[in-house]
C-alpha cells in the first residue's frame, strides 16, 4: 500500500496513473469484465483528477482512489440490473461445470470426508491479528478471483456491497430462488480454496 | 476464469476419531436431519435470513453434538469480517489481470485532455 501523500505534494497526473493497475485488478475482480473494468478505472481516474483537491492525505492514495472506484462499481452493478444483458449464457455455465462442492467435501450419511480444520487457524484469530499475515490478503484475492463468474458477482454484491440477496440475485443473472443454493456453493468454494491455499504453505 | 484449485493440495482426511464416531451415530444424524453437511448449509444460509425454528433447533443440537464442526460458524463470521476489512482497505485486486499497454496509453490521454481544460 502506498505511503500516504503529503498536502505540500499535489497530486500529478502520474501519481494517479501510477494506481491504474491496482485499479483495473480491483475493477476485473468486481465486474468479471475487461472492457468494462477498463472502462471504470479510466472514469475513476478522471474523477480522481477532477477531485484532486479534496484528498487529504489521511489514507494512501491507492485508498482513496478505490474509495472512488467502489462507487463507479456500485453505480453500474445498479444499472446492470436495470438492464439486464450480463453475465452471458457463456459465463453463467461456468459455475455448472463445478460440479457440487458439497459432494466432494461429505460422505452419503453427510459426515465429512476431510478435515475442515487444518490450515484454518487464521480464522480462529481475531481479523486485526490475521490481517497481520501477508499472505492473508493474498490468498483472498486469489480465492475469489477463481470463484465462476455468476457466483463472483453474486458474492461480492452480497458481501462487499452489502446487496439484499434477492438484488445481488437479480445483478448475477440468478433467479432469488436460486441465490440461497449459489452463495452457499460461493462460500463452500472460498473456504476449501483458503483452506488448500494455507495447507500449501510452508 | 476456471477454478485451478485442483493444483493446490488436498485437505487431509476427517480425524479417525471423528470417523469412528461419526459411523455410529451418522445414519441416525442422517435419517434426523442433523448431519454435518445440514449443519454447514444452515451455517451459511442463517449468514444470510434467520432459520426457521425447527432449522434452528437441529443447528443448535448439532452444534453441541459435533467437535468438529463448532468452529464452523465463528470461521465464517470472522472470514466475512476479514473480507470487508480487506475490501475497505482497497487491498483486493485479481492478481491475474494486467491492464494492457494500450489502455494505459488512453488513460493517460484522457487524463491529459482532462488537466488541459
Amino acid at each position: 500500500m502506498n505511503p500516504p501523500v503529503s498536502d505540500l505534494q499535489p497530486l500529478t497526473a502520474e501519481c494517479l496513473m501510477g494506481e491504474s493497475g491496482h485499479l483495473y485488478g480491483y475493477a476485473v475482480l468486481r465486474v468479471c469484465d475487461h472492457h468494462h473494468a477498463e472502462d471504470l478505472v479510466q472514469d475513476c481516474i478522471l474523477t480522481a483528477w477532477q477531485k484532486r483537491d479534496s484528498f487529504d492525505g489521511k489514507s494512501s492514495l491507492r485508498t482513496w482512489m478505490i474509495g472512488i472506484l467502489k462507487h463507479k462499481v456500485f453505480d453500474y452493478h445498479r444499472k446492470s440490473v436495470r438492464t439486464p444483458s450480463r453475465p452471458s449464457g457463456n459465463q453463467i455455465s461456468e459455475e455448472d461445470e463445478e460440479g457440487d462442492m458439497l459432494d466432494k467435501l461429505f460422505n452419503t450419511h453427510g459426515s465429512w470426508k476431510i478435515d475442515p480444520s487444518v490450515g484454518m487457524g487464521f480464522l480462529d484469530e481475531s481479523p486485526e491479528q490475521a490481517l497481520l499475515r501477508s499472505e492473508v490478503m493474498d490468498f483472498i484475492s486469489r480465492c475469489i478471483a477463481r470463484l465462476p463468474v455468476r457466483l463472483r458477482v453474486l458474492f461480492t454484491a452480497r458481501e462487499f456491497d452489502q446487496m439484499p440477496v434477492p438484488e445481488a440475485a437479480i445483478l448475477a443473472g440468478a433467479t432469488p430462488g436460486s441465490a440461497a443454493v449459489l452463495l452457499t456453493r460461493a462460500r463452500h468454494q472460498l473456504r476449501d480454496c483458503l483452506q488448500r491455499s494455507f495447507l500449501q504453505e510452508p | 476464469m476456471k477454478c485451478d484449485c485442483d493444483k493446490l493440495p488436498e485437505p487431509p482426511p476427517a480425524p479417525p476419531r471423528y470417523i469412528e464416531g461419526h459411523k455410529l451415530i451418522g445414519p441416525f444424524l442422517h435419517a434426523t436431519g442433523l448431519t454435518c453437511r445440514k449443519f454447514t448449509e444452515l451455517s451459511v444460509e442463517r449468514m444470510d435470513s434467520p432459520l426457521k425454528p425447527l432449522s434452528k433447533l437441529r443447528w443448535i443440537l448439532h452444534w453441541l453434538l459435533c467437535d468438529l464442526c463448532r468452529p464452523l460458524p465463528r470461521r465464517l463470521a470472522n472470514l466475512r469480517v476479514l473480507m470487508r476489512e480487506v475490501d475497505r482497505r482497497g487491498d483486493l485486486a485479481d492478481p491475474a489481470a494486467q491492464l494492457p499497454e494500450e489502455s494505459r496509453t488512453r488513460m493517460m490521454e484522457a487524463l491529459r485532455r482532462e488537466s488541459e481544460k
